[in-house]
């Protein structure tokens, strides 16, 4: 600008209009640093103001009011220098709108995929090559309890802890290494379920293929693990039961071929199981089924139908015959299509056997009791006929009894005796028939009849357990006349014994009569010699008369006593009497006792005082004991053992009545005759008839007891007989 | 011999047997002793005392056989008379073979037991003389010398004197002083009587 001109030449056009742009340029520049809040701007503000400010103070230096529009080629520089602010001003505006504009939209993105990251329901995060968290989700700040902040930046294993961050260090190691990895981790949360997550590794890798971190997206699959192992177990167990059950499993197909079935069936037929897949069932030949059942089995499967319990029988390869019982059911897709069945099969072989056995032993005691020589019926609980044998049905001689299972008890007895069957004991038969109804039945007592064809029958009954009752009917005919006979063979047979007892026991009273008799004898023949030479003194005489007079009575004594076995108690023999056992051992060793002292043998008899009285005749017992313990005499009598102890022992038992055991010290039972001793003539004595054993056993036998002869081991032999109590009977 | 009585032992657990017996054995003037037991009969016997043993043959402890047989043991050679019970028969004649003189079935007729009893005095005091006898042989021959027992020896055999002198190697003569000498020495009276003794001592 040229000094001349200022204050006096007309205000110039162009620079006014630069001054304009220049202000325009401030009022730019104000308004930018308004809107963008940019202290920096200020700057501008100021530049651009003192511009103007310089243009303003130039003008009203040089210039006067008035315009001038002339050109001035001074005032051009400025007026493109105020263009350029402006331009300047806008430009920068500009590009701070876009600068901002672009930031605002970054940020929301950003925003956008945090919130995107936080709603996955997955734990998300971006770790860096140290292992560092850049970037975890919300799902973060659950599962640690910890705000983000202090996650991201740390370490995983600080964030993890050790046994977590050694859990997933495959996948850290690998994804670090530059590969994705996916595998489970268990996360245990102290006081909380633990959680089962699905963890993906994937490497960040940049352009040149290096590692520079990865991604971990991590889903909790707890609940899918649990229904996953819930699934299993169940499948288990269904595995389980098939493996443990005697049953198997299988499955058809559509067209009924097998599709399924379980191992377990060739441990049953010895046919693997797969040799069975797709096969058609009952077409594989070996089975034994019977062709109207199965025909039957067949039509229901073509309808369709369920069935239970059809029963077949199959040769296993080892040829043996296995019985089987299948079930099955028919199966449908959702949409109704039938796509085969389902079923279990069992098998049944063991039962089918053993129902066979016992129905072939049930037909064998059906059998015996049909063959037995007894009438045999069984009544149930309610007096109704279950079964009955030939006899029976025979038993009334008119043809048969229509005896049928089922029949009461009261109407069969009827109609025998309307048949007349059971003969003129109408009040007997009414009174057993009363007792019987009522369940007052005896066991073992038998009532005796004559029927109406002369024949005697015993009826017994006896009540089972579960309340059945056994009706026995036995034909005691024989025995009856046998008895009638039998008393007297019985007496014969006594008399056997008590004359073979007396032939030996004569010897015996020899010995006990010749003492007092040589005794006697010698005193008198003495007193003679001394009468005839005359050299008796008197006084000699009276003691020497009352000996002969002790003697002659001790010679009668022996002799009361032979009379007491001949004829004892004016009893007549074999009659049954309740007898003290201890009378009769007393009585034996009175019989034996001279006999006893004679061989040294020490006599020790032991009954308790207490005993029960046994029911028979004593005159029989005192033989059968005399006769045990003559033997036990004789048989001490040859043996060289130095003690020679004869013991009688006598005891009551609950279940056996009186036992009674006669033990010595002898040399036991010969071998020769052990197994016959029982048997008459069997003997090893030269002056015996043997009978004495065989004729004893009958009697004891005859009491309803037993005899029987055992070696005592030291003590030499030892024969016992039982008898029964008076009581009892 | 004689100058001791003999006695009859009666053994027999039947006091009345056994002291019948004694009054019955004393009746006919012969000392008796009766026992209750082969014991104490045992205990109390002096073997030089002669006389005969009357046991009862079924006795406790000890039976009349046992009781014969201890006897024999000790070389007593006492007559024993076993009375046995009817029936014994066997058991006799088990006793019997070992050597037990009689046997007597009780009850016994008292004139045959008597008669038993005598004979087996007599029979015992004649053995005990036949002891006696032996004794006083062999003493005397004892006196004689070696040429004269030679001589002794062939005469009874019944030789000559003239067959002894000529087997002596000696003069008939001297087997006569010899042979007196035996005669004497011996106290024989007959020569059949040497011969008697000889069988005793040679």
């Amino acid at each position: 600008m040229q000094p001349g001109v200022i204050g006096e030449a007309p205000m110039s056009a162009v620079l006014l209009a630069s001054i304009l742009l220049r202000l325009c340029g401030v009022i730019a520049a104000v308004v930018l640093l308004k809107r963008q809040r940019d202290w920096r701007l200020g700057f501008l503000v100021v530049l651009i103001a003192l511009m103007a400010t310089r243009q303003i103070l130039t003008m009203s230096h040089h210039f006067g009011l008035g315009i001038s529009f002339d050109a001035n080629l001074d005032e051009l520089p400025g007026l493109i220098v105020s263009v350029l602010t402006l331009m300047s001003v806008f430009y920068i505006g500009r590009t701070l709108d876009d600068q901002k504009r672009a930031g605002s939209a970054f940020r929301s993105g950003q925003e956008f995929m945090r919130r995107l990251i936080d709603a996955l329901p997955a734990h998300v995060s971006y770790v860096n090559a140290k292992q560092q968290y850049q970037l975890v989700n919300k799902q973060y700040e659950k599962t640690f309890s910890r705000p983000r902040a202090q996650i991201e930046g740390r370490h995983v294993r600080d964030v993890m802890g050790p046994e977590l961050y050694a859990a997933a260090r495959d996948g850290i190691d690998g994804a670090l290494s530059g590969r994705t990895v996916r595998m489970d981790l268990n996360l245990k949360r102290p006081g909380r379920e633990d959680l089962v997550l699905d963890a993906s590794y994937v490497p960040d890798k940049d352009a040149s293929g290096a590692v520079n971190g990865f991604f971990l997206l991590a889903a909790d699959v707890t609940d899918r693990k649990r229904a996953e192992e819930a699934l299993r177990q169940s499948e288990q167990r269904f595995r389980d039961y098939t493996d443990v059950a005697s049953d198997w499993f299988w499955e058809l197909g559509p067209d009924m071929e097998i599709s399924f079935i379980a191992e377990r069936v060739a441990h049953h037929t010895g046919i693997p199981a797969n040799e069975y897949l797709g096969k058609i069932r009952f077409e594989m030949g070996g089975y034994v089924v019977e062709p109207d059942a199965l025909g039957r089995h067949r039509r229901d499967m073509d309808r369709r139908q369920p069935f239970r319990n059809f029963r077949y029988a199959k040769r296993s390869r080892d040829g043996g015959l296995r019985h089987f019982r299948t079930s099955g059911k028919p199966v449908y897709t959702d949409g109704g299509v039938f796509i085969g069945y389902r079923g279990v099969t069992s098998d049944i072989t063991h039962e089918v056997e053993t129902e066979s056995r016992r129905r072939q032993a049930e037909q064998r005691l059906l059998h015996a009791i049909d063959v037995l020589p007894v009438a045999f019926t069984l009544y149930d609980s309610d007096d109704r006929l279950v079964t009955c044998n030939r006899v029976y049905r025979q038993s009334h001689g008119s043809g048969e009894v229509p005896a049928e299972a089922g029949m009461p008890f009261k109407d069969l007895v009827d109609a025998y005796v309307a048949a007349g069957g059971l003969g003129d004991n109408e009040k007997i038969v009414e009174d057993w028939r009363t007792a019987r109804l009522n369940r007052r039945i005896k066991p073992e007592q038998g009532q005796q009849y004559r029927l109406g064809n002369g024949r005697w029958v015993e009826i017994s009954d006896y009540i089972l357990d579960d309340d059945s009752v056994i009706t026995i009917g036995l034909d005691i005919t024989k025995r009856r006349t046998a008895e009638e006979k039998g008393s007297v063979h019985e007496s014969e047979l006594t008399q056997v014994l008590r004359r073979s007892t007396m032939g030996e026991m004569a010897a015996m009273l020899a010995h006990e009569l010749n003492q007092p008799l040589t005794a006697m004898l010698n005193y008198s023949s003495g007193a003679i010699h001394r009468l005839k030479s005359d050299r008796l003194d008197r006084g000699e005489l009276l003691p020497v008369l009352q000996e002969i007079h002790n003697q002659a009575e001790r010679a009668e004594d022996v002799l009361k006593r032979v009379a007491a076995f001949l004829r004892p108690h004016g009893r007549h023999d074999g009659v049954c009497g309740r007898t003290r056992v201890t009378d009769v051992v007393e009585a034996v060793s009175v019989m034996a006792g001279a006999e006893l002292r004679a061989k040294q043998i020490e006599f020790k008899p032991s009954v308790p005082p207490d005993l029960p009285p046994i029911m028979a005749s004593r005159i029989e017992m005192e033989q059968v004991l005399l006769n045990i313990v003559r033997n036990a005499i004789e048989a001490m009598q040859d043996s060289a053992n130095g003690e020679r102890v004869l013991k009688v022992n006598a005891a009551c038992d609950r279940d056996d009545g009186i036992r009674i055991d006669v033990i010595d010290s002898g040399p036991g039972l010969d071998p020769s005759i052990a197994d016959r001793v029982f048997e008459p003539f069997a003997t090893t004595k030269s002056n015996g008839l043997g009978m004495g054993f065989a004729i004893s056993k009958r009697i004891v036998d005859g009491l309803g007891g037993r005899l029987w002869i055992r070696e005592s081991g030291s003590d030499g032999l030892c024969v016992s007989l039982n008898l029964p109590t008076a009581e009892v009977r | 011999m004689g100058e001791r009585k003999s006695i009859v032992f009666i053994v027999d657990d039947d006091v009345a047997v056994s002291e019948s017996i004694k009054w019955l054995v004393e009746s006919v003037g012969l000392a008796a002793r009766s026992y209750g037991s082969g014991r104490a009969f045992l205990a109390g016997y002096e073997p030089s005392q002669p006389g005969c043993l009357v046991t009862d043959m079924r006795m406790p402890e000890m039976s009349g056989l046992e009781l014969q047989e201890r006897l024999s043991r000790r070389g007593v050679d006492l007559p024993v008379i076993v009375m046995t019970a009817y029936g014994d028969v066997t058991t006799a004649v088990r006793a019997m073979k070992k050597g037990a003189v009689d046997f007597v079935e009780k009850p016994f007729n008292e004139q045959n037991m008597l008669d038993l009893i005598h004979d087996c005095l007599k029979a015992d005091i004649e053995r005990r003389g036949r002891d006696v006898e032996r004794g006083r042989v062999r003493v005397q021959f004892g006196r004689l010398s070696a040429r004269e027992r030679e001589v002794m020896r062939l005469i009874v055999d019944g030789k000559s004197n003239k067959e002894v002198a000529r087997l002596l190697d000696i003069v008939p003569k001297t087997v006569e002083t010899h042979r007196s000498q035996v005669m004497d020495k011996m106290a024989a009276a007959t020569f059949a009587d040497l011969v008697r003794m000889a069988h005793t001592c040679l």
